[in-house]
């Protein structure tokens, strides 16, 4: 036996009273509250944890070990039976007695001694993943496959071509024949720009002799403004892009746009792939032209993901957002589900939990909420040079320093307003004694009818009761006042309100001029009570009714004093200089309360003029500089969503996600470990994230994942399918790919050729694997249904932009304007909220990427065409095929406006002919064949004719109540004749042959 | 007028038609599963429940002024709260505020309802409380989207949209998840997403929180200008048109697919308009859900449509009394409006559902996103409380008039049989037949659940 395993079983030799200890409270405790699910008496142990050995806890179940000895904090154990998170809490059915729970930590404490038990602490769980994990092909350098010779000459030009042929050699497969020229132009007019072709660009590339004819329009295609368009909109999917937050609180977010347009800026001038990552990550950190922004506007990619923003638990609000762009992030890039890891190591791929809190420091480092207040906000960043943020800056610091200037000019005036010696107390009290008797003193809560209601609870106290608002609409209070006779008053209010809310004041329903109480006074609770001097009141004699009332919240009321005008002047003394503060002595006098300063508050705007001369002074010169500076003031900046680098911080491993249980020491931030040795990591300099290092880890040569998914993305756009099918995992439950070596010869290909996409969609263009036409015969389908060998180029739907975009190019509609914003929210509004539908218009013939995405309420054209939600990162478009696609093509506006100025075109030439000629030519960019024609004529004539002669209509089965039959409208001829081109046009704009492509 | 026997009379769809018609679109039903629709659409056991109707108070109405009764809280009015307050609060409350309204005992069971409910109190024998519901968020959006999703955390797909992907759909003609007249905060369309389960089984919505029930309709369900006659001419050339196209690609399911959409399209047209239309149903049912009294016409509309859409095969249902319950302040006059609004319609869903018999194999869940607090807020007003909070649900074979779980004795938190979210969907899918641990979905490399890795089902509450 080993010397230190003997050292180990040392202490339980002896006899110290813990073996004692132990079988009496602590394993009949265990065995009592866990045995049930956690021991051999469960058939399968809860969580795969047992708890009836040392050995077993120690092991722990899928949530990690359960106990770490003498240290109580750092085990499991101790958090679930503590009851610190939601999500693990044990025993479920109820949480043990304090003193129980006490035991088991002093007993985990002290080391957790187990009779017997040979089982000691062990160090923190080194790495060692699954070998058979560690073994799946992506994480396998990449190789350098030459590819396969070919003796076919039309299939050996292209290394493309060479390892698809070997594939279907492989197979017994036959490769389609190549594409008609009209069918290759209009596939990639959609890959390339989203858009359709002309019909001129159609005849023109048919019938050119070049014989570099589809290199050239390859060459158009990629140079055109609108490439960047529709490919941008496929990383925007990937990045989860949406123009609102969503989730709880959906504010707009105004400025994502300047992301996405940066996003087709990038494209069209095909930005390398390596900045493009770079930039995302680490867009801040990067050196750059000062005017440069857009790697600042890059690094959105992080902060544009859907927040919970009104989560009180802000330390969770903060895990959730690490969680989030860690999530998106590397499902991005690396094509890894690395999020799986929040709770426990990842069950299928080498991920450990220690990972994801490693990576998690470098986000946790990372500023993307300028604040956690009640609802939350996320960072944006000003667009300016060092200079105009510096000067902008520099104007925040000498408002602020003016605005001090002022508060503590005003401060001192308030202090000299407080009677600091015994006889000025004596003066006011004194003054308030002698009207005393003769004052009248009304408690706001007790008025004679009114609506406000009492409060002694939340904002009151029981000393300083309040009256304030209970009910929407108008508030409104009233006291009767009796008197003995006619006579002048002034009227004294104490109030409190944080906000301006002025109230309207009358005496027997004759109002008095002007607004009163809308001073604020500093807050809304008693230690904000204020005392104001109404003025005089003519009061006569009998009952007066003092009414206040206003539309909408109240100010927190106190008390209102009437004292008697006349004597009143004079009874001040010369050093008595505020009347309120005589008010307030007498309602201290006749409600009992000792003197104290608290009668000593006026409401700012009221203090002023008791100021001595010489700070009035002071006080009008720094409020004049306050006035000129905020003149000289700058204009604001544009801002950007981005992040920026904040405090460094190492986090713990969070047991089961949960950032109440904290365990172990904290992990030193940074990428994966799964490639350690293979490729380099560098540690981030002191004081930074650690993002720029993370971007660098990914775009070493030597990473196997980063080149190879952003290859397999190129070639999904324009396959419709990747090699790998699912894009954004490449992990063991990801799809395994295709055509492996291929894979690895686009991904080296990426990098060779500086990680230009254009280039690597150019080699991928010309192929004629690319050129293959979409048609199979029942061989070819029932070998490779749905194309994945590439016998046959897959036939693919438009996605929603595709349809949408195409029906307006071909009525003549779209609006080809490059970027800009159309939300119509302000920044930081809520875009919806409970009673309000989203006000985004879409009825804009923009095309689709520029309508606002907002998330909660999804355009509901998108939202049919599978583009449903925009929290979630998307790595293909499913495609459903459902009844209310068909319903969105016969009946809404979008297609029947459409349909009517196709008609409207159509009906400008002569002969039913032409005309039908005209709308294919418009619609499916071709002419109509003989029977094609034939049926569009009859279909036409026996449109008009049904509307001439309407058919009865058959029963309805359920009887309707009256009104519920719709009226036909009478026709016009013209009116018969256009709506039965209508007819014609939208049952082409709803053919298979308008939104699926070749 | 439509005639809801017109086909598309063309050869081939003959035989889509008689397949559809006889296999209760089973046959049609595999033609739209292209997109990894559920392995079954048999139940994994017995059901005891074949749909559901989800009556949500969106603000989260007082459990301690409705159904769970407190006499120590009536007692101890304006003295503080003996316990600990929550770690995170939504906002601040002082004291002990007694329930304005008094509680009786009702039915021959006696469980106890407010004065707030007197028509529902007649069915209180037909109901099964849970006393002892408990989430963990205390903001409206968390809430909402833990209710609808079972995650506060993560955009996940609603239980409407499981449970549509666990059973499909009775009528094909009709969407198999509806939602009537929902909010469109608090997580909005994420409350009755389909996320990433196929985009079929996201819920439809009626109309929004924003307009009239009467004002709800589908999207482009009908034709602008009525015109039936003029609409079949065209889909029989479309038809023709499309079948030229697909001559040449004669293997791609998806074109017949698409094709078929068509068809169904125009029958959904026919279909769905009646099945919305209250106006069809006698005086005396209208009047049963209060449809002539201003104050109950909307929600009474709601909870009618729900019947109708759940008699035409519509499996899940919700009706959204929206954002109405969260009673911050003015406690007393809000939540006697709120509850007038919605307490005849709901008795006389219960009572219109028994007498057809539909009740005893319909869940009618009643819920709001959480609770309100024992303590006052703002005087008169209760805050947040998702600590513990009583819902019901009928029908479905769970024992009636009967209580489960309780509360402290102030109402507060949870404290006996606890009932976690997760446990009530576990819950509401095994009544529906679905086993909540088998009911997964592979999304990013992994099985989705709506429970998540928790959630235990409730058996205690069945009969």
């Amino acid at each position: 036996m080993p010397v230190a395993a003997l050292l180990l079983l040392l202490p339980s030799a002896v006899d110290d009273g813990r073996d004692d200890h132990f079988e009496t409270k602590i394993r009949p405790l265990l065995a009592e509250r866990c045995y049930e699910c956690h021991s051999d008496r469960a058939q399968r142990p809860k969580g795969k944890l047992r708890v009836d050995s040392l050995e077993a806890l120690l092991a722990g179940g899928t949530s990690g070990p359960a106990l770490v000895p003498g240290r109580a904090e750092d085990s499991l154990l101790v958090h679930a039976i503590r009851y610190t998170t939601d999500e693990l809490q044990m025993p479920p059915t109820g949480k043990l007695a304090e003193a129980e729970i006490e035991l088991l930590v002093a007993w985990i404490e002290a080391g957790a001694h187990w009779p017997g038990s040979g089982a000691a602490a062990t160090a923190a769980p080194s790495y060692a993943p699954d070998p058979e994990a560690l073994a799946h092909w992506a994480f396998q350098p990449i190789e350098s496959a030459e590819p396969p010779s070919n003796a076919d000459p039309e299939w050996s030009g292209n290394p493309i071509d060479r390892f698809v042929k070997a594939e279907l050699d492989a197979r017994g497969l036959q490769p389609a024949p190549r594409a008609e020229r009209r069918t290759l132009l209009l596939r990639a007019s959609f890959d390339l720009l989203g858009l359709p072709p002309t019909r001129e660009e159609l005849d023109a590339f048919a019938l050119d002799p070049a014989p570099d004819a589809w290199e050239r329009e390859i060459e158009r295609l990629l140079a055109s403004p609108h490439y960047g368009e529709r490919q941008a909109r496929r990383w925007l999917d990937v990045a989860r892009y949406a123009d609102s937050n969503g989730v709880d609180e959906n504010l707009a977010m105004a400025e994502a746009w300047r992301y996405r347009d940066w996003l087709v800026r990038a494209y069209n001038a095909d930005l390398p792939y390596d900045r493009f990552v770079t930039w995302q990550l680490a867009g801040d950190l990067v050196e750059r032209d000062p005017l440069d922004f857009d790697p600042l506007i890059a690094t959105a990619f992080l902060a544009l993901g859907p927040k919970m923003l009104a989560e009180q638990d802000k330390p969770k609000l903060q895990a959730d957002v690490v969680d989030e762009q860690l999530d998106v992030a590397s499902r991005a890039f690396l094509g890894l589900t690395m999020g799986c890891a929040r709770c426990h190591d990842h069950k299928f791929d080498p991920l450990p939990q220690t990972d994801y809190y490693a990576l998690a420091g470098v986000f946790h480092s990372t500023a993307t909420l300028a604040n956690t207040n009640f609802v939350s906000r996320w960072n944006e960043r000003p667009l300016g040079s060092p200079e105009e943020i510096e000067l902008r800056r520099a104007q925040v610091r000498q408002e602020e320093a003016a605005r001090k200037t002022i508060d503590d000019l005003r401060a001192r005036g308030a202090n000299s307003l407080v009677p600091t010696d015994a006889a000025l107390r004596d003066a006011y009290a004194r003054a308030g004694a002698d009207l005393g008797a003769s004052a009248l003193l009304l408690e706001a809560e007790q008025a004679s009818r009114g609506n406000l209601i009492r409060d002694d609870d939340t904002y009151g106290s029981a000393r300083d009761v309040l009256a304030r608002t209970g009910h929407p609409g108008l508030q409104h209070a009233e006291w009767d006042v009796v008197l003995p006779a006619a006579g002048r008053w002034r009227l004294f209010v104490r109030y409190a309100a944080e906000e301006s809310r002025p109230v309207r004041l009358s005496v027997d329903g004759v109002a008095r001029a002007g607004p009163v109480l809308g001073a604020p006074t500093g807050g809304w609770k008693p230690d904000a009570l204020s005392w104001i001097d109404l003025g005089a009141l003519e009061l006569g004699a009998g009952r007066n009714v003092l009414r206040v009332e206003r539309e909408g919240a109240f100010p927190h009321l106190d008390v209102l004093v009437l004292l008697p005008e006349g004597p009143f002047g004079d009874a001040l003394r010369d050093e008595v200089r505020v009347p309120e503060f005589v008010a307030a002595h007498v309602a201290q006098a006749r409600r009992g309360h000792e003197p104290d300063d608290a009668a000593y508050r006026l409401p700012e705007a009221r203090r002023d003029s008791f100021f001595p001369p010489q700070l009035r002074t002071e006080l009008a010169v720094a409020r004049a500089a306050a006035a000129e500076l905020e003149q000289r003031r700058p204009a604001a900046l544009p801002a950007a969503i981005a992040v920026a680098e904040a405090e460094p911080r190492d986090v713990r491993l969070h047991a089961r996600g949960s950032h109440l249980a904290l365990i172990g020491d904290p992990l030193p931030r940074g990428p994966l470990r799964l490639f350690d040795g293979r490729v380099a990591r560098q540690d981030p300099p002191s004081g930074s994230s650690g993002r720029l290092e993370l971007a660098r880890w990914m775009l070493d040569p030597a990473h196997p994942l980063t080149a190879r998914v952003a290859a397999n993305r190129i070639w999904a756009g324009l396959f419709g399918r990747g090699i790998v099918a699912s894009p954004s995992n490449f992990g063991r439950r990801g799809e395994d790919p295709t055509h492996p070596a291929l894979l690895d010869w686009l991904a080296r290909e990426l990098v060779a050729r500086d990680w230009s996409q254009k280039e690597l969609q150019r080699l991928i263009l010309r192929s004629r694997t690319w050129q293959m036409a979409s048609t199979t015969d029942a061989a070819g389908a029932t070998a490779d249904p749905d194309a994945r060998w590439l016998s046959r180029f897959p036939l693919r739907r438009l996605d929603a932009e595709g349809v949408r975009d195409r029906l307006l190019a071909t009525a003549g509609r779209l609006d080809r304007t490059l970027g800009g914003s159309l939300l119509a929210t302000g920044n930081g509004e809520y875009v919806t909220n409970d009673q309000s539908a989203n006000a985004a218009g879409y009825d804009v013939p923009r095309r689709s990427l520029y309508l606002p995405i907002v998330r909660n309420a999804m355009y509901e054209f998108f939202a049919n065409f599978d583009y449903a939600d925009p929290s979630v990162p998307l790595d293909q478009r499913p495609t459903t095929t459902v009844p209310s696609q068909a319903l969105f093509f016969l009946n809404s506006p979008l297609v029947e406006d459409c349909a009517l100025e196709l008609s409207r075109r159509a009906l400008e030439r002569a002969t039913p002919t032409a005309r039908v000629r005209e709308l294919w030519s418009a619609v499916l960019l071709r002419e109509p064949g003989a029977d094609e024609l034939a049926r569009a004529l009859a279909l036409v004539e026996r449109l008009e004719e049904l509307q001439r002669d309407p058919e009865p209509s058959p029963a309805d089965p359920e009887p309707v109540a009256q009104g519920a039959r719709r009226e036909m409208p009478a026709l016009a001829v013209g009116a018969i004749e256009l709506r039965a081109w209508v007819g014609l046009a939208r049952a082409l704009l709803s053919s298979n042959e308008f939104i699926y492509i070749d | 007028m439509r005639d809801p026997n017109a086909r598309l009379l063309l050869p081939r769809r003959e035989i889509l038609r008689h397949s559809c018609l006889g296999f209760g679109g089973l046959a049609l039903a595999s033609l739209f599963s292209r997109e990894g629709a559920a392995q079954s659409l048999a139940p994994h056991h017995a059901a005891r429940a074949k749909r559901v109707i989800f009556l949500f108070m969106h603000g989260g109405p007082s459990q301690i002024d409705t159904f769970d009764y407190k006499p120590l809280l009536q007692r101890d009015d304006g003295k503080p709260f003996p316990g600990d307050k929550p770690r995170i609060q939504f906002a601040q409350t002082g004291n002990l505020l007694a329930s304005p309204w008094k509680f009786a005992q009702h039915g021959e069971s006696g469980q106890w309802v407010s004065e707030l409910f007197p028509n529902v109190a007649r069915h209180v024998d037909k109901l099964c409380f849970v006393k002892s519901l408990h989430g963990t968020n205390e903001a409206h959006g968390g809430a909402l989207l833990a209710l609808h999703t079972g995650s506060d955390t993560f955009v996940r797909p609603s239980m409407g949209s499981w449970i549509v992907y666990g059973l499909g759909s009775e009528n094909e003609n009709l969407p198999g998840f509806v939602t009537i007249c929902p909010t469109l905060g608090h997580g909005g369309v994420n409350n009755w997403s389909s996320a990433f389960l196929p985009g079929r089984h996201q819920g439809t919505p009626i109309g929004h929180a924003g307009i009239a029930a009467r004002d709800a309709k589908l999207m482009h369900l009908s034709r602008p200008d009525g015109r039936d006659d003029l609409e079949r001419a065209e889909l029989e050339f479309l038809d023709r048109q499309n079948e030229v196209h697909r001559s040449a690609r004669e293997y791609d399911a998806a074109l017949e697919a698409r094709i078929a959409s068509f068809e169904l399209a125009y029958r959904m047209q026919t279909q769905a308009p009646p099945a919305l239309d209250v106006e069809r149903e006698s005086e005396p049912t209208r009047e049963l859900y209060g449809l002539s009294d201003p104050t109950t016409e909307n929600f009474g509309r709601q909870c009618l449509m729900a019947r109708r859409l759940v008699e035409h095969g519509v499996r899940f249902v919700q009706c959204t009394h929206s954002y109405k319950w969260d009673q911050h302040s003015n406690l007393k006059v809000d939540h006697e409006k709120n509850a007038r609004e919605v307490d005849r319609p709901i008795a006389g869903l219960l009572e219109d559902l028994h007498s057809r018999g539909l009740l005893r194999d319909t869940l009618v869940l009643w819920a709001g996103e959480f609770g309100r607090t024992p303590c006052a807020q703002d005087g008169n007003g209760r805050d947040h409380n998702p600590h513990g909070f009583t819902i019901w649900m009928a029908g479905a074979g769970l024992k009636g008039g009967h209580s489960h779980g309780a509360t402290d004795d102030y109402g507060w938190y949870a404290s006996v049989d606890k009932v976690h979210i997760h446990d009530l969907h576990a819950t509401i899918l095994d009544l529906l037949g679905l086993d909540h641990e088998r009911l997964t979905y592979r999304h990013a490399g992994r099985d989705f659940r709506l429970t998540d890795v928790a959630g235990r089902v409730v058996r205690e509450l069945y009969a």
